[in-house]
C-alpha cells in the first residue's frame, strides 16, 4: 500500500511503502506539484532505492526552481538509508521526533 | 512477435536442424563426409559464412584441417591463433571483432583475404581429451551471441559422437576379433554415462551400469536443467552385439541435444521416438524411462516406454509400489497422438528405483529369477542409507542370488531418494515470478519467516531493502527470461542468511559494481548504482557466485 497526496499546509504527504512498483505513481504526483518543498514522511514505513531515485529527480527540479525539498518526520530506518546514500548532504532532513 | 517467442522459435528451429543433421549422419559415412556435413550444418544453423572442422592428431600434436588431402594436409600447431587458444583451453572462444583481438592469427585462423570479422571457436572434447576444433566464421547479422554459443556447443557434442562413432566403425571394420569389437562398443557406450551424480537440493541419487559379458544396450543419464529440474533416463536397446550399444548411445546423444535446446518432455519423447523409428532396423526397439523430476514440487512426470516395473518405495508405509510401463517401447511406431505423461510424487524418504530387466531376470543355476522380491528385500531394510550404498547392496544381493551363474544381460540401476530430513530444515525457499508485482509476496514471505523465527522486527525493512534491490535488478536486466527467481531464507542463532538465485543468466557480480561518490554536489548525483552501494553497507557479508548460467547472491545480517 502506498499513498501520496497534499496536506493542509500544501506539504506532500507520503504513506505506506514506496517500493519499485509504486515509483511511477510517486513520480507522476511530484511532477504535478509546481513548487514542491516540504515532504512529510510521518506515515511512510519503507523506501527502496527506486524511491530514492524519485526524490533525487524531484530535488534537482526543485533546486532549479529556487528552493529544495525539506524531508520531515523521517523514521530511523529510512534516515539510515538516506545517510548511506549521502542524501543528508543534498537534502534538508528532519528526523522523526527530533 | 515478442522476444520470448522469438527465442523459443530460434530454439525450435535449431532443434529441428540439428535433429536433421543427426538423421543424415545416422547413415554410414566416411569421416570426411561426416566432417563436411557437420561444417555445413554449423554454417547453416548459425547463419555464418564459413565453418571448418579441425581434427587433433596426437601423433604429431597438431590440428589438421578436415577436407585437405592426406598427402598434403593443412596443419596448425596448438601454439597460435584463436584456434590454438581453443585447443589448449578447451573452452568456447567467441571473438566479436577479430581485428581487435591480439590472439587472432590470420595465418592459423585462415584469414587469407584479411576480411574475417567475427569468429566462434568451439573445442571438440571427449572424456577430457581433445578431438578437434570447430570454427564458425562471420555470422551474417553481426557477432555471435550466447544463444549461438549454446547451439554451437550442442552441435560440437554431436560432432564428437559422430567422429568417435565413425572412428569406432572404421576400427571395428578392421578388427578381426569379436572381443575387440565388443570392447570398443563398450567404451563408447560407457563414455556417454554420467561420470558424477548431479547435486539436486533435497535429493540423494546413485546410478550404475554393469555390462554383461556379451554386449547389451543399456544406458542411463541424469541431466540437471537450468531451472533445477532433473532429467532422468534409463534405456535398454533390444538385441545383443554392437548394434544395441550404438542405438542407446545415439539415443542419449539426441536426448542431450533436445534438453540443451530447452525442449519439453513430450516433444523430446515424440522427436526421439520418431527418429528411432527411422533409424533402427526392423524388429529392434528401445525400452526407456524418460522422466522429469521437479525438486520443488517433488513430482516426477514420465513416459515409461516399455520400461518397467518401476519402483516407488513409500517411506511412510514401508511399501514397494511397482508401476507398469505407460506406453510402447521407443522406435516401435510413430505416435499419432501422445498421451499425457504419467506422474508420481515423492514424499520425504521415498525412493524412485529404475532397474533394467537384466536385474529382475538374472537367473541362478536353478533357473530361478531375482525378480522384484529380490529388490524389495534389500530396499525394505536399507532405504534410509545413502543411495550409493543401497545400490551396492542390491548388486551384492544379485550376485549372492546368482551364485556364480553368468550375467546374461546388462544391468542398470538408478536410485533417487527424496531426503527425509529436508522438511525439518531451518531454511525456506520459494520461487517468485520475474515481475515488480512479486514484491508484495516477497515482502510477505520475508515477514512470515522473521516472525516465525522471532527475529528482531527492526531487521525487516533493511532486509526488504536489500532483497528488493537485488530482486528488481534481476527483473530489470533479464525481463524476458522465463525462469522464476528463487529466494531462500535461513537462520542460525547469530545470523540471518538470505539467498537469491537467478537462473539462465549471464554473470553480473554485484559485489564488484562500481563505487558511488556520495560527496558529489546534487547536480552531479545519479541514481544508477546507488542501490547496490547502500546494499553493500547494510549487509554484514555479501557474496556472489556464478555457475551453470546461474547467479547466486548471498547476504547475511547478524542477529542480536
Amino acid at each position: 500500500m502506498f499513498e501520496i497526496g497534499r496536506g493542509a499546509a500544501g506539504e506532500v504527504v507520503l504513506k505506506g511503502r514506496l517500493d519499485a512498483a509504486q515509483c511511477e505513481k510517486a513520480l507522476q504526483f511530484f511532477d504535478g506539484v509546481d513548487d514542491p518543498h516540504v515532504v512529510d514522511f510521518t506515515g511512510l514505513d519503507y523506501v527502496s532505492s527506486a524511491g530514492l531515485g524519485v526524490l533525487l529527480k524531484t530535488q534537482k527540479r526543485a533546486m532549479q526552481a529556487g528552493r529544495g525539498l525539506k524531508l520531515v518526520n523521517v523514521n530511523k530506518h529510512i534516515f539510515d538509508i538516506f545517510r548511506y546514500a549521502g542524501f543528508d548532504k543534498i537534502f534538508e532532513i528532519d528526523k522523526a521526533g527530533g | 512477435m515478442n522476444d520470448v517467442q522469438q527465442s523459443t522459435g530460434l530454439r525450435a528451429e535449431a532443434l529441428l536442424q540439428i535433429l536433421e543433421v543427426t538423421r543424415k549422419l545416422a547413415a554410414p559415412f566416411d569421416l570426411q563426409s561426416v566432417l563436411t556435413e557437420i561444417g555445413e550444418a554449423a554454417r547453416s544453423v548459425l547463419h555464418a559464412e564459413r565453418a571448418t572442422v579441425w581434427l587433433y592428431e596426437p601423433a604429431i600434436d597438431a590440428l589438421v584441417l578436415a577436407g585437405t588431402p592426406a598427402d598434403r594436409p593443412v596443419k596448425a600447431s596448438l601454439e597460435n591463433g584463436i584456434l590454438g587458444v581453443t585447443a589448449r583451453t578447451r573452452v568456447i572462444v567467441n571473438v566479436p571483432d577479430c581485428r581487435l583481438d591480439a590472439r587472432f592469427d590470420p595465418a592459423v585462423d585462415l584469414d587469407y583475404d584479411n576480411d574475417v570479422r567475427c569468429m566462434l571457436s568451439v573445442p571438440l572434447v571427449e572424456q577430457n581429451s581433445l578431438v578437434g576444433v570447430l570454427q564458425v566464421v562471420d555470422r551474417v547479422d553481426g557477432p555471435f551471441n550466447l544463444e549461438d554459443e549454446r547451439i554451437a556447443a550442442t552441435l560440437a557434442s554431436q560432432c564428437v559422437v559422430f567422429i568417435q562413432r565413425e572412428r569406432l566403425t572404421r576400427t571395428v571394420a578392421m578388427a578381426e576379433k569379436l572381443d575387440r569389437e565388443i570392447k570398443l562398443a563398450r567404451d563408447i557406450q560407457m563414455s556417454t554415462l554420467p561420470s558424477d551424480m548431479p547435486k539436486v537440493p533435497g535429493y540423494d541419487m546413485a546410478g550404475q551400469f554393469c555390462p554383461a559379458d556379451d554386449t547389451g544396450g543399456d544406458t542411463f543419464d541424469l541431466v540437471p536443467l537450468d531451472d533445477e529440474r532433473l532429467f532422468v533416463l534409463l534405456g535398454d536397446a533390444s538385441g545383443h552385439g554392437i548394434g544395441p550399444a550404438l542405438s542407446s548411445t545415439q539415443m542419449t546423444g539426441m536426448l542431450r541435444v533436445a534438453l540443451r535446446l530447452g525442449a519439453d518432455l513430450d516433444s523430446i519423447f515424440t522427436h526421439v521416438n520418431n527418429q528411432l523409428v527411422e533409424d533402427l532396423p526392423e524388429e529392434h526397439f528401445v525400452t526407456a524411462f524418460l522422466g522429469m523430476l521437479d525438486p520443488r514440487s517433488h513430482e516426477v512426470l514420465y513416459h515409461a516406454a516399455g520400461q518397467g516395473p518401476l519402483l516407488h518405495f513409500h517411506a511412510a508405509t514401508g511399501e514397494c509400489e511397482w508401476r507398469s510401463p505407460s506406453t510402447f517401447p521407443m522406435g516401435y511406431m510413430r505416435y499419432p497422438r501422445l498421451d499425457a505423461p504419467s506422474s508420481l510424487t515423492l514424499e520425504p524418504g521415498d525412493v524412485l528405483g529404475l532397474i533394467s530387466d537384466g536385474a529382475f531376470e538374472y537367473e541362478n543355476g536353478a533357473g530361478r529369477q531375482f525378480g522384484t522380491e529380490g529388490v524389495e528385500r534389500v530396499i525394505g531394510l536399507n532405504h534410509h542409507r545413502p543411495m550409493s550404498e543401497l545400490l551396492s547392496l542390491i548388486l551384492e544381493a544379485l550376485h549372492g542370488h546368482a551364485a556364480g551363474a553368468p550375467q546374461a544381460d546388462d544391468i542398470t540401476i538408478v536410485l533417487i531418494r527424496r531426503r527425509a530430513e529436508a522438511s525439518a530444515a531451518t531454511t525456506v525457499q520459494r520461487y517468485f515470478k520475474r515481475s515488480f508485482d512479486s514484491l508484495d509476496p516477497v515482502f510477505r514471505f520475508i515477514e512470515d519467516f522473521l516472525r516465525a523465527k522471532a527475529i528482531d522486527p527492526g531487521l525487516r525493512e533493511p532486509v526488504n531493502f536489500i532483497v528488493e534491490e537485488l530482486f528488481t535488478n534481476m527483473v530489470k536486466y533479464n525481463p524476458d527470461n522465463a525462469h522464476d527467481i528463487a529466494l531462500a531464507l535461513g537462520c542460525t542463532p547469530d545470523k540471518l542468511t538470505v539467498r537469491l538465485i537467478d537462473f539462465g543468466v549471464d554473470p553480473f557480480d554485484v559485489t564488484r559494481a562500481p563505487a558511488v561518490d556520495i560527496d558529489k554536489p546534487l547536480q552531479d548525483r545519479q541514481i544508477g548504482g546507488l542501490g547496490l552501494h547502500i546494499v553493500r553497507q547494510m549487509a554484514d557479508t555479501l557474496r556472489y557466485e556464478f555457475a551453470d548460467r546461474r547467479s547466486t547472491i548471498t547476504f547475511t545480517m547478524s542477529l542480536g
